[in-house]
């Protein structure tokens, strides 16, 4: 198993008090696996890409146990965390603008990408051998004219570009596992389609985990394998993609993917889950989605759900205990 | 832009602030030590230059004027001399006798109002400026900045001075040099915030409503910037403070026999290396009244860019 | 040099001449409110308060003040460019002059003194970023709000009480020892003077006597730049960028020395320019508390002798220096960040 997750919780300490983001959440992902993990924004989809990759700031604090290759990640020194970062988990930021160093060349930073990987699989490589290699990965993946890219800078580039750019930094460290956080919210949707098959390609070819962090569930049924769907900070269902868009069992999630605009032809009302997500100082108790549930009874107000098994799925509700 | 930080959703706020807020802010400043430190200061500090300051109005240099400090600042004593710090003269005296901190007491409240109208003044001269030039645009926006860009390219303390002996050296001379000197970093402000709001909704909203441009610009321009300018002024009072005890330091702006505590110094920096006490104190309690100013202003910058958590 | 860069200099170039020029004629109409009419602006230039008529006249004819204003200012400018700042009745010199011999003698202590407080300053705002919310971080902070806070006099006056009185350890007040004769001034600068004459021992006393004020020039902007340094670091250390580059293994110490201090030192060229500006300020107080003999004592006395046209003089040359050097810092940052020349 190469990554396996087990009763993570993660909390901000901040003025306004400490409050929960994740909650007991279980996860394992195999070598080649494209997971997803679907949800409105601040649903601590992001924080647990950062946790994984051992970015969480310093407010936060992470217990339970992260296991990447048989490592913790939670127990690593920075030192011992510089070296999994990079060869083993990589991410993928949202906002590609400002995703690359502004004084350095294109070439310089996918050449010392190159290099880190190298250094540590004790390879040396010749700056000429360097460089075709970083030629032949931006060719790869389409790249307009990888010569003359190499030398401009980052804000010479469109964000479409940057995030190729990027994705090629992945495709020549060679990391275990992909950590995509939303890298296609900030193009127009001819890049995105782009960027997704890039994503697909590299997950098919290379068997590179990936975890696509997303709030877009047509995206994530087109790509991964299995979904997690976030609300709230817990995990309301877990299973595979397939299945669970084709037939939802969280009232959340079926809410998610009938918030999608159908056929273009289709008149009548656009739907959407009727209020809004919670501030994790004043949650709900009971289960975090009562508010806004349409099935929702007696109990959910009182006791939050267990994850429970239900026809191949994890599930976070008490429709279905 | 809507953020993913845990906090909920963080939205660009749409809607004006509410006007509570100054103790919102209050509560969270408590709640670091040396924000609270920095609250002390300026609040003791200003509060005896409330009191002590109508008193030195009303009365001058007489009676109930000098009547909460520990010795007359006036009355000299030229058998004492130049004495250093002992049970009596807790800071010491300077070389006519007269007792360092009731003089020091004595001068705090001028820096105390001399700053207060400086940086008030700077602010609303520098925010209707600053407004106009955001709101405008094209040439009146860049004749307002190509002025703020000459003040603000020079030391403040040179263009002061020059000022000041302009104006013939006198107190409101000085006042009025500080305050030319003061207001370009307010109308950038302003000027930045206006920009910033200008095409925001409610702004929009407003000018389908038919809102007069006076109530216009004050209850939405002017209150919707106010934040950061007043985190800055905050900041601010103590560098004023500073620039005006130097200026007095090199003899300007003086109005004997009243003392200044920059005017002390250099009387005490002529009688060096005895009588230390009489150069160092007056300096040491202006560096204690900056921190607290900047400490003060240096959390609320913080709190206002919300750049705070623990 | 590609074009954008040229145009971009030029860009530069232009707006300093501008910032320039409306500053003389704001000085120009103040000076004009003050003194509306000839015979008063006279009694400014005369630098003597008790002028008879006569000799006021004589000086309404000899600066032709009586012409109208537009000619005054452009008389003025014509004058500054050219290097003619006036005649300083104080002095019994022309302005320009008394700038030659008394700038240097500033410079030799402020120039080393920022240099000092930018390279310390950097590194310091660097470390404290990188440990930040530690006690080193709280010390360096400590350190430099009090430094910051600190009025000019009170550090000048410490500094000579303990160092020079106290300790002895420097020279307490002067530029050079009084009973060395000067060597033949011949580089304008007194230590290139010294080096030039091989005046050793005038140049060991030059360089004791400039310890003090270079130390207390250093320590008045070395609050500044380290704060500076210090959020720019942090803002850094937020960016995508840098997150992306400690993602791909690079260590974090060499990701905070080598990527965050590169792009946060970016804006480091505007700080030493601000640092100057500030120094230049600081150094009026301390070179009357260290009796040292240079521009700000220049400034000082006019101030205290009223005397306009040298304050006048005085200030415009700072003013140009000033935005000489935010030129020269503009430029200098648009070679650094290539994102600036696009603008």
């Amino acid at each position: 198993m190469l990554l396996s997750i087990k009763n993570l919780d993660v909390s901000y300490n901040t003025v306004a008090g400490r409050y929960k983001v994740i909650d007991n959440l279980n996860l394992d992902i195999q070598e080649g696996e494209f997971i997803s993990l679907v949800g409105e924004s601040a649903s601590g989809k992001s924080t647990l890409g950062q946790v994984i990759s051992g970015m969480l700031p310093s407010v936060g604090k992470a217990t339970g146990s992260v296991l990447l290759n048989d490592m913790n990640i939670l127990e690593l020194s920075e030192r011992d965390m510089t070296q999994i970062r990079g060869t083993t988990v990589f991410m993928i930021f949202q906002n590609p603008l400002n995703s690359l160093n502004p004084v350095k060349r294109i070439g310089d930073q996918l050449l010392e990408a190159l290099a880190i990987r190298n250094g540590r699989n004790n390879k040396d490589l010749s700056y000429e051998e360097s460089k075709k290699e970083v030629l032949d990965a931006m060719t790869s993946l389409r790249l307009p004219d990888p010569e003359k890219l190499m030398i401009r800078y980052p804000h010479e580039l469109s964000g479409g570009q940057i995030q190729r750019v990027v994705i090629c930094m992945a495709l020549l460290l060679k990391p275990k596992l992909l950590i995509a956080d939303e890298p296609t919210t900030a193009l127009d949707v001819t890049i995105q389609a782009q960027v997704v098959r890039l994503l697909r390609d590299l997950n098919k070819e290379t068997n590179m985990s990936i975890i696509f962090i997303t709030h877009d569930v047509g995206l994530a049924y087109v790509l991964s394998d299995k979904m997690l769907v976030f609300y709230a900070g817990r995990v309301m269902e877990k299973g595979i993609t397939v299945d669970i868009v084709k037939k939802p069992m969280h009232p959340y999630t079926s809410g998610l993917i009938a918030s999608i605009p159908a056929s273009p032809k289709k008149t009548g009302k656009l739907y959407s889950i009727p209020g809004s997500p919670p501030s994790y100082l004043s949650l709900p108790d009971g289960c975090k989605f009562n508010p806004r549930c349409k099935f929702v009874f007696d109990k959910c107000y009182h006791n939050e759900p267990d994850y429970v098994m239900n026809s191949g799925r994890e599930i976070r509700c008490w429709l279905y205990e | 832009m809507i953020e993913e930080t845990g906090f909920g959703s963080k939205k660009e706020s749409s809607v004006p602030k509410p006007k509570n807020r100054l103790i919102e802010y209050l509560k969270i400043m408590i709640k670091d030590k040396t924000a609270v430190i920095g609250l002390v200061i300026v609040v003791g500090f200003l509060g005896w230059s409330v009191i002590q300051g109508i008193l030195e109005l009303l009365f001058g240099t007489s009676g109930p004027a000098v009547a909460l400090l520990p010795h007359n600042p006036f009355n000299y004593n030229l058998v004492v001399g130049l004495h250093g710090p002992d049970l009596t003269y807790l800071l010491g005296t300077n070389a006519n006798g007269e007792d360092i901190l009731s003089r020091m007491l004595y001068a705090m409240p001028r820096d105390a109002f001399i700053s207060l109208g400086v940086v008030l003044s700077a602010v609303i001269f520098g925010g209707i400026l600053g407004i106009v030039a955001g709101y405008r645009g094209k040439y009146t926006d860049e004749i307002i900045m190509r002025f703020t860009d000459a003040f603000l390219s020079l030391p403040a303390l040179i263009l002061v001075l020059a000022l000041s002996v302009l104006f013939n050296e006198t107190l409101s001379g000085v006042i009025l040099a500080l305050i030319i000197v003061w207001w370009p970093i307010y109308a950038r402000f302003f000027r930045a915030q206006t920009l910033k709001i200008k095409n925001m909704d409610y702004v929009q909203a407003s000018k389908l409503n038919n809102v007069s441009f006076l109530k216009f610009f004050f209850s939405y321009l002017f209150v919707n910037s106010i934040d950061p300018v007043i985190a800055y002024a905050a900041l601010d009072f103590g560098n004023v403070i500073l620039t005006y005890s130097t200026l007095a330091f090199l003899g300007i702006g003086l109005e004997p026999p009243i003392p200044e505590l920059g005017s002390m110094a250099a009387n005490g920096v002529g009688t060096l290396p005895t009588g230390w006490w009489y150069a160092v104190f007056p300096g040491l309690a202006i560096l204690i009244i900056v921190i607290g100013f900047v400490l003060v202003g240096d959390r609320m910058q913080d709190i206002i860019s919300n750049r705070i958590n623990y | 040099m590609d074009t954008r860069t040229v145009s971009f200099i030029i860009r530069r170039a232009i707006y300093a001449v501008i910032t320039l020029l409306i500053l003389i004629v704001f000085i120009f109409v103040l000076i004009h409110v003050i003194a509306p009419n000839p015979l008063s602006l006279a009694r400014l230039y005369a630098g003597n308060p008790h002028a008879t008529l006569s000799q006021l006249k004589g000086v309404v004819a000899k600066y032709g003040l009586n012409l109208p204003i537009y000619l005054q200012v452009l008389d003025y400018t014509k004058n500054i460019l050219t290097g003619n700042f006036g005649y300083d009745p104080l002095h019994d010199k022309p302005v320009i002059t008394l700038i030659g011999i008394y700038l240097p003698r500033t410079l030799e202590f402020v120039l080393p003194g920022i240099t000092l407080s930018v390279i310390i300053g950097l590194f310091t705002g660097a470390y404290a970023a990188s440990k930040r919310r530690k006690p080193a971080d709280y010390v360096v902070k400590g350190f430099y709000l009090a430094t910051w806070s600190m009025p000019t006099f009170l550090l000048a006056a410490v500094l000579q009480l303990v160092i020079a009185y106290d300790l002895g350890l420097l020279p307490a007040i002067g530029m050079v020892n009084p009973t060395l004769t000067a060597p033949p001034d011949v580089l304008a600068f007194p230590i290139l003077n010294a080096i030039w004459a091989r005046d050793w021992v005038y140049l060991v006393s030059l360089i004791h006597h400039m310890i003090l004020p270079m130390i207390a020039i250093a320590l008045l902007s070395f609050g500044l730049i380290t704060r500076l340094t210090r959020s720019t670091m942090l803002d850094v250390m937020e960016t995508d960028y840098f997150r992306l580059t400690l993602m791909k293994g690079v260590s974090r110490n060499k990701a905070i020395y080598g990527v965050a201090l590169r792009n946060a030192s970016i804006p480091l060229v505007t700080y030493i320019v601000l640092a100057f500006a500030y120094a230049m300020g600081g150094a009026v107080v301390i070179e009357d508390i260290f009796s040292y003999h240079g521009m700000g004592y220049y400034i000082f006395q006019a101030v205290f002798n009223l005397d306009y046209i040298g304050i006048l003089g005085t200030t415009v040359i700072i003013a140009i220096a000033v935005i000489v050097a935010n030129l020269v810092a503009d430029i200098l940052y648009g070679v650094l960040d290539p994102r600036v020349r696009l603008e």
